[in-house]
């Protein structure tokens, strides 16, 4: 009898705990970036843990049910892509409490939260480097000389006449993109002109929408569309090849920027439709946030930080001893 | 185990049992009020976050309506500064108050403390670079700020209540790209009805903190200032839902995050009625308990004294019978088994004592039958007589009858003195009597004849040992006179309807009626007489075989007398 209940015992044991559970945390299953982003991590290949993931239904409140009960079920390590970013310094507190490790991603947590917890760490994407790439592109494009603009200068008088399509008011990262791009532009000593800036809240519709009153306005002096994201860059496009700002005069499904009506639209996230915008030659060019290399980075950030193993030695860059920045990459028909 | 079980007295296997059954029953009643509560306190959980949530929501639109306005007035902003038109700003800031009634002021303050537009006309509070929303504002400009419940005080001798939402934007003066501080003052008071919207129970509230912990607002009008209990609580729980004590109420207090902001509200939602109605059920229930393992341990050992008290009385009555007294007698009242069982006992000992006296007087009459006997035969008259005869018979010259004589005498004495068993076959006590016959024979010179008639099959039956000749010593006595001439003596044998009869039959005088009443009448008596031959034959046939077992005379004057002696068949064994 003693030897079956010590038997039964070693099996119980052995299907519960041989595998740590880290609990995933999306805040929410509608954004088609993020799901895509949560398939990713999940999909790496390993065998250190097991992942599972919680959908917060873009509520900061469920999020934080969530949250508490995962602290109840004493995870080591939680991995948290949060609702409402200003929130994070509750779950902080709390993660401080029990020693619980806390790996953020995709929304960054204000700085003084994250310092506040030497277990908390973020990965992401710099907000301004995807501003800096996306001058770097329209740079590209004008023929990288700000003193002798090439045939994109519409107007040939030496300023770059640019529409910014921006994501949402208040927003960290639509200030961000908007404002540094700008910036790296004026830096590198190109003049620009910014006839106006549009609120779309990232949104592909809205975006298609507000298009005709631009067009209205600017259609002849409209030298560049700058977007903060590639989805409004889309519908920004769609709406412009409906009013043959873009034209296939040839019919051959592409558009040839120097022989068709063609207007350059810069974006930011490398999303699959931007990718095959590209290639049929309407969009000019985006920055590809790259969640791939990002997911790959927040498996093996928690398999170092599960086994404790010092940072020291982490093959990916670790700034401030808790930030690890992804690049995001340029991406036209040239590269 | 099962040994040491069946080891247990009464008592003990009665109280284990109970014991056992109300052990199943404490689990089973444990283990149902487990779940029950269970459901219960996961029913409080599921409802107090439900109400936690809602309260929740009511702040978050609310807020969130407030964010969306402020970025409103941001493009706004933008747009007329990039035209220069300021007082179109300030228009702006006043239509937005009186749309919106819950916002009392909107101004936009440069960094360095002016004033840019404003939707009342007043002069700035000379001390703005000081207030903590102006601060703060600047100091994490991309998002918005929402302060404490202060008096207005962007501008000198304010007098509502509010709190301000700061935000750091961006705005231009002739067309050059500058930061200043928007900022709204909201009345408080639809802040506060909204905490009333929700039904929290008696004394539920709620408290809303900053980031430094610092209360913002309780609708506990006791809670006032940093270090009320409420406030403690929130900050110990931090996130997420647990049940407290709060001033000996029980409350489900859920701690949480409202959207966009720093913020943190604890809702305090009174559960005391289900709280303590479940501990009431539980003492309750313990007391229940308690009084039927008392009571049933109370009547178990009634129960059981009620048997072992008896019990204890019947084993030292058999503790005095084990001494020897058979005489004392058990009274015991009771159970109906029990009593039952001390009148059967009673009986036993009764039956016990008659067999040992009945044991006891067979003892003693075998050892006077044997000791009759043994005088008998070895009577120096009868030792006597004989060797006379026999001294007679070899001056007479007849060596053959003289040998068969010692012969006889020899073969009678051995017999007789031969002291092994109660009961010998027929054919050995017939055989003793044979030789007895034949030495009086010679005494008497030939003066009787005798034979046997016995059937073949009876002559392995077992006698009693020395029953039939004192019968025929009797016959001798009686039944031989010397005047007459080869008188008959004759013993018969034989089976009849499962007795077995010996008769021992002589000629002679015969015996009166009277005489053989008398003599019966003196056999059965327990006085000495004379006549001790039949008298100790009729004694031993009754102790040995019973009433069945009988010695009867038989006489008709001047013609015979017969003895028979009359045993029961079968009985062999059982003696």
């Amino acid at each position: 009898m003693k030897r079956f209940i010590i038997i039964v015992l070693f099996l119980l044991n052995g299907c519960s705990s041989s595998i740590e559970t880290v609990p995933l945390f999306i805040y929410d299953g509608n954004d088609a970036y993020i799901k895509e982003f949560e398939k990713k991590i999940q999909s790496v290949d390993q065998n250190d843990f097991l992942i599972k993931t919680y959908v917060s239904q873009n509520s900061q409140i469920i999020q934080n049910e969530q949250i508490d009960q995962a602290f109840k079920e004493k995870h080591p390590l939680l991995i948290i892509n949060p609702v409402d970013r200003l929130s994070v310094y509750a779950i902080i507190e709390k993660a401080k409490q029990s020693n619980t490790t806390i790996i953020f991603f995709n929304r960054e947590p204000l700085a003084s939260d994250l310092a506040a917890y030497d277990k908390a760490f973020y990965v992401g994407a710099d907000a301004t480097q995807s501003a800096e790439l996306q001058a770097s592109l329209i740079m590209d494009l004008f023929g990288n000389d700000p003193k002798n603009l090439n045939q994109f200068d519409k107007n040939h008088d030496g300023i770059i006449q640019a529409l910014i399509l921006k994501g949402e008011q208040g927003h960290q990262d639509a200030e961000a993109r908007t404002k540094f791009v700008i910036e790296r532009l004026t830096v590198a000593g190109y003049q620009v002109e910014v006839l106006d800036i549009v609120i779309a809240n990232w949104d592909r519709d809205i975006a298609y929408g507000l298009m005709d009153g631009l067009l209205d306005e600017y259609r002849e002096s409209m030298e560049l569309l700058i977007s903060n994201n590639d989805a409004m860059a889309l519908g920004a496009i769609q709406r412009m090849k409906e009013k043959l700002v873009f034209e296939d005069t040839n019919k051959n499904g592409t558009i040839d920027r120097d022989s068709e009506p063609w207007v350059p639209v810069v974006g930011i996230d490398g999303i699959t439709a931007a990718i095959d915008s590209i290639k049929s030659g309407y969009l000019y060019g985006t920055v590809k946030n790259d969640s791939q290399n990002m997911a790959l980075i927040i498996i093996e950030l928690s398999k170092w930080l599960l086994e404790e193993k010092s940072l020291t030695d982490f093959p990916y860059e670790i700034t401030n001893g808790k930030y690890v920045w992804v690049n995001y990459q340029k991406m036209t028909l040239d590269e | 185990m099962i040994k040491r079980l069946n080891d247990l007295s009464i008592g003990k296997s009665i109280f284990i049992s109970i014991l056992i059954f109300t052990g199943f029953l404490t689990i089973s009643t444990i283990l149902s009020n487990q779940l029950i509560f269970d459901r219960t306190d996961r029913l409080i959980e599921s409802t107090s976050k439900e109400i936690n949530k809602q309260v929740i929501m009511n702040y978050e639109n609310y807020l969130s309506n407030m964010i969306g306005i402020s970025n409103s007035l941001q493009e706004y902003i933008i747009d007329t500064t990039q035209a220069n038109d300021f007082d179109e700003l300030s228009r702006l800031f006043v239509l937005t108050t009186n749309i919106e009634k819950n916002i009392l002021n909107v101004a936009l303050i440069s960094e360095d403390g002016l004033l840019v537009a404003s939707s009342v006309d007043v002069k700035i509070n000379p001390n703005i670079l000081d207030i903590e929303w102006f601060l703060e504002a600047k100091k994490t400009p991309d998002i918005h700020h929402f302060s404490g419940l202060h008096t207005e005080n962007f501008f000198m001798l304010g007098k509502k209540e509010v709190f301000t939402v700061s935000k750091s934007v961006q705005y231009f003066v002739n067309n050059v790209s500058t930061r200043g501080v928007l900022m709204i003052d909201i009345d408080t008071s639809n802040f506060k009805t909204l905490a009333q919207q929700t039904n929290l129970g008696e004394k539920g509230h709620i408290v809303i903190s900053s980031q430094a912990e610092k209360v913002i607002y309780s609708s506990d009008p006791l809670c006032y200032g940093d270090d009320c209990t409420s406030a403690a609580i929130l900050k110990e729980i931090g996130l997420g839902g647990r049940l407290v004590k709060w001033n000996n109420l029980n409350m489900y207090v859920n701690v949480n995050t409202i959207r966009d902001t720093r913020w943190k509200i604890a809702t305090f939602i009174n559960v005391n009625e289900i709280v303590s109605t479940k501990a009431d059920i539980l003492i309750r229930l313990i007391l229940i308990f308690a009084l039927t393992l008392f009571t049933t341990s109370l009547i178990s050992s009634y129960f059981t004294r009620r048997i072992t008290l008896p019990m204890n009385t019947l084993k030292s009555h058999i503790a005095l019978i084990e001494k020897g007294d058979f005489e004392s007698r058990v009274h015991i009242s009771g159970l109906k088994e029990v009593t039952l069982l001390a009148e059967a006992f009673n009986t036993m000992s009764n039956r016990i004592r008659e067999l040992m006296d009945k044991v006891f007087t067979e003892q003693n009459e075998k050892r006077k039958t044997q000791f009759i006997a043994l005088q008998n035969q070895i009577n120096p008259h009868f030792l006597y007589n004989t060797l006379d005869s026999i001294v007679s018979l070899s001056e007479n010259n007849r060596n053959k009858d003289v040998e068969n004589a010692i012969i006889a005498l020899s073969k009678f004495f051995r017999m007789s003195i031969s002291n092994e068993m109660n009961l010998v076959e027929l054919k050995d006590e017939i055989e003793h009597v044979r030789n007895y016959l034949l030495i009086q024979q010679i005494r008497y010179q030939n003066t009787f004849v005798f034979d046997f008639e016995i059937d073949e099959e009876i002559l392995h039956h077992k006698v009693i040992k020395l029953s039939l000749q004192p019968l025929v010593e009797n016959a001798i006595l009686h039944g031989i006179h010397p005047d007459d001439e080869y008188s008959t003596i004759l013993i018969k044998g034989y089976a009849k309807d499962n007795f077995l009869y010996i008769e021992v039959f002589n000629e002679g005088y015969g015996i009166s009626k009277e005489r053989i009443q008398e003599i019966h009448t003196m056999i059965q008596s327990n006085q000495n007489t004379s006549s001790m031959g039949l008298k100790n034959v009729y004694q031993r046939l009754k102790l040995y075989y019973g009433d069945q077992a009988d010695l009867i005379l038989e006489s008709e004057l001047d013609e015979y007398t017969k003895v028979i002696m009359k045993m029961p068949l079968g009985m062999e064994e059982s003696l």
